[in-house]
């Protein structure tokens, strides 16, 4: 094996075909020849179209490390291998794709030359909205608008890269491109299906709402002593410890159709949908937690419980399920209030028989995101409702009749 | 199948055929058959066999087992408990519907007790169900798009000793783990004892200024849980943020408990906020988690390029002294302590500068001698595996 390894590596001169000095010689020999036939050729890529205006566009669109914003858009030095390859060995044996240097700058140019037509048609759009005074039409233009956007940078091969390799909770989910990427890939291909079947499989459709298509991301992290730095998953059986402060809540909003307007408020709901009846023999809906005229304006924003505290309409209070009851579920809802601000007067409910479908309908409510965790009793939730100064829970039998 | 009927109806043939060339034989002229003499010869070779034993049969057909006293056990209306069954069936005539179950022969059975209903459901319009609704009133099955009707089914214990004996109660496997968690949890609490007084007097050797014995032991707890926070990731004002609000909503509680007043609670707020600032403005932690003076953001910067500058200075000089090595490590190790580089930083600047062996640029002998080494690699350009020889000085280890 060693002596094989050893001949083939004494031939002077040899250039195994497909390899990379093969390669490099064939591309050296067609650019050298494309250079000499024509100036015209694009053998490079146009650095001063509209994907590389820097001065007009967000910094978040362009790859910072300049090395490796290089190799994306001028290839991978032969001699260097590529910077994304930890090995030197495997940097020696990188080839690019047969052909694709040749073809690179040509379709990057082509994209380039659609992208600032969209770009054209985004202006002239602009336009025509600040003519329109019908707010339909408006509405439509708007979302026209929105998506010319995305088709104009979707295809940007530094955006294209940033969207799948880099860590989705550094995009900036303010660029319409990176929300369309982030709600295609992220949400809509995983989160959002983790989430439909949790809710589904845990009947908070249809025991808290009827249904929901959530459009925004809403995900849900309680800050306490434990020190433990995680999203919930949807669904996830929390120890009464870890939920004995209020959470803070993190939004993305992901309809690109209908853009986020300053004045877009929203409610947060906390509920327990299995809170014990004894008298109907049955469940309650209590509220846990309730907070309103919440707004947001940009995306991977954190609410947290200083800005919350503000709308508090029901003070947080912790689960704290009882003794052989079974596992409570506690749902989070984001509610888009239609008809704008809500008066605190005008709020009517009982929060230890809370009447959650009215509610929505009399304050005209639209669920737009959705969470749930689970909670059942354990050793600590005699502390909590010490630390709340609540009443002693009740005990239930071991054995359901 | 027809041509083995065929066959035995041939065999009944070649029989009686035979019977009469027997006869032909004996009295050829008596009879002046119709049935030509060709035919006869070519029938003569066919062998025949009659059947002597009764075929099987019938034993097992004459069998017939009782009825199985399939079908509803309940019908329509009727008011069930818990485990009743309500239909006997091979295979799943019924599907079992809301409240219901299904055994390993099918059988359907109650799991709430309630009414009988045998009901078609649109979502699946191929089967029959059948279900048990919890009030009589209740049709099924029940709107798809409402709360479900559920049953509780606990009873509340209302005599307080047994309901206090209920609620220690733990099953074996609990009660065995609570032995361990205790433990832990004591000597959590002594490591965290010890760790709070570390980090107090770290915080006293600062010298911000004046505090009480009471403030000290704020601050102490806050630092303990500021330094928790970082471990886990969060940023420092990230983690001073959870804290202050941890602490505060502590203080709310205790005000929700009517412990202290309006106004008490105001003053502790205000004591706290006035000491969490005065705290964080001056205190930060550096890489290995320990108190250290807060340095702002543009000093450290202007630190950290006078720390690369000197870094670099002293690794002009190819292959690194030993004295040099040591004036390396001190600068890091003092950067590292006062908090100028973050623990990935220290990584980074450690790779760069502390390289284990020299590059090959230096320190390189033709042949070997006393206080060498050599090994051998493959060299990328020749495409060969070549041997190195290299002085002792080359690796940072053997330095001199």
């Amino acid at each position: 094996m060693i002596t094989s390894v050893a001949k083939s590596r004494s031939i002077p001169n040899v250039v195994i075909p497909g390899s990379r000095a093969f390669f490099s010689t064939v591309v050296g020999g067609v650019r050298s020849q494309e250079a000499s036939q024509s100036s015209t050729a694009s053998s490079t890529i146009n650095e001063e179209g509209v994907w590389s205006q820097f001065d007009k566009r967000s910094e978040s669109l362009k790859i910072k490390n300049p090395i490796l914003r290089n190799e994306l858009l001028h290839g991978i030095d032969p001699a260097k291998g590529p910077l994304t390859l930890k090995k030197g060995l495997s940097k020696m044996k990188y080839t690019s794709p047969t052909g694709l240097d040749e073809v690179f700058p040509l379709a990057y140019n082509f994209l380039q030359e659609t992208a600032k037509e969209k770009y054209s048609q985004v202006t002239e759009i602009e336009s025509q909205i600040a003519a329109e005074t019908d707010e339909a039409v408006k509405t439509q233009l708007l979302k026209k608008k929105n998506q010319l956007i995305i088709d104009a940078e979707k295809f940007n091969p530094e955006v294209a890269y940033k969207a799948q390799f880099s860590n989705p909770e550094n995009l900036n989910l303010d660029e319409l491109v990176y929300q369309y990427y982030y709600k295609t890939k992220n949400f809509e291909g995983f989160n959002k299906m983790l989430l439909m079947q949790r809710i589904e499989q845990l009947h908070v459709l249809p025991d808290a709402i009827p249904t929901i298509n959530p459009s925004v991301e809403l995900k849900v992290k309680f800050i306490n002593e434990s020190g433990v730095n995680k999203y919930i998953t949807p669904g996830d059986i929390l120890s009464s410890r870890a939920t004995s402060k209020p959470p803070i809540f993190q939004v993305n909003y992901l309809n690109i159709d209908e853009a986020l307007k300053p004045s877009d408020k929203f409610t947060l709901l906390v509920v327990n949908l299995d809170h014990p009846n004894t008298k109907t023999n049955s469940y309650d809906i209590t509220l846990n937690y309730g907070v309103k005229d919440v707004s947001f304006q940009h995306n991977n924003q954190v609410l947290s419980f200083d800005e919350l505290s503000q709308g508090e309409f029901a003070e947080y209070l912790p689960p704290v399920p009882e003794k052989n009851s079974p596992t409570s579920r506690f749902v989070t809802l984001l509610l888009k209030q239609e008809e704008g601000p809500l008066a605190t007067e005008k709020l009517n409910f009982n929060r230890k028989d809370f009447a959650l479908a009215d509610f929505l309908t009399e304050n005209k409510l639209v669920p737009v995101g959705i969470n749930v965790w689970r909670s059942k009793w354990d050793g600590n939730v005699k502390n909590v409702r010490e630390m709340y100064g609540l009443p002693n829970g009740r005990v239930f039998h071991r054995v359901r009749r | 199948m027809s041509s083995i009927f065929s066959l035995s109806k041939a065999s009944s043939l070649t029989k009686k055929v035979l019977v009469a060339g027997k006869l032909l034989a004996q009295n050829n002229n008596a009879f002046n058959s119709n049935i030509p003499s060709s035919s006869l010869l070519a029938l003569s070779s066919i062998q025949i066999r009659t059947s002597t034993k009764k075929a099987a049969g019938s034993k097992t057909n004459m069998k017939d087992s009782a009825g199985r006293r399939l079908g509803p056990k309940k019908n329509e209306g009727i008011l069930v408990r818990t485990g009743q069954i309500i239909y006997r069936q091979r295979g799943t005539k019924i599907h079992p519907g809301e409240n219901t179950g299904i055994g390993r022969d099918h059988t359907i059975y109650a799991k709430e007790p309630g009414y009988v209903r045998y009901y078609l459901d649109p979502f699946h319009p191929s089967r029959k169900f059948v279900g048990v609704a919890l009030r009589k009133d209740l049709a099924l099955p029940s709107n798809h798009w409402e709360p479900r009707v559920r049953r509780f089914g606990y009873v509340e214990l209302k005599d307080s000793k047994s309901a206090q004996q209920e609620e220690e109660h733990l099953t074996r496997k609990d009660w065995l783990l609570k032995q361990k968690v205790d433990k832990e949890v004591e000597q959590r609490d002594i490591r965290r004892q010890t760790k709070k007084q570390e980090l107090l007097t770290e915080f006293k050797a600062l010298n911000i200024g004046e505090f009480s014995e009471d403030q000290l032991n704020i601050v102490a707890s806050r630092l303990l849980n500021v330094q928790r926070f970082l471990i886990n990731g969060f940023s420092l004002s990230e983690s001073e943020q959870n804290v202050t609000f941890n602490d505060l909503y502590d203080y709310k509680l205790s005000l929700k408990r009517t412990e202290i007043d309006e106004a008490k609670y105001q003053e502790l707020v205000s004591q706290y906020k006035s000491l969490a600032s005065k705290t964080d403005e001056h205190v930060a932690f550096n890489a290995k988690y320990h108190v250290v003076k807060k340095i702002s953001e543009e000093k450290k910067k202007a630190m950290k390029t006078e720390l690369i500058g000197q870094l670099t200075k002293l690794t002009e000089q190819l292959p690194i002294k030993k004295d040099d090595k040591s004036k390396i490590v001190e600068l890091i190790t003092n950067a590292e302590n006062t908090g100028v580089l973050t623990k990935s930083e220290i990584v980074r600047v450690r790779r760069r500068f502390l390289k284990p062996v020299a590059p090959e640029s230096v320190a390189v002998l033709e042949k070997s001698a006393k206080k060498s080494v050599s090994y051998k690699r493959f060299d990328y350009s020749s495409n060969k595996v070549v041997t190195i020889i290299r002085s002792n000085d080359a690796f940072l280890s053997k330095a001199k």
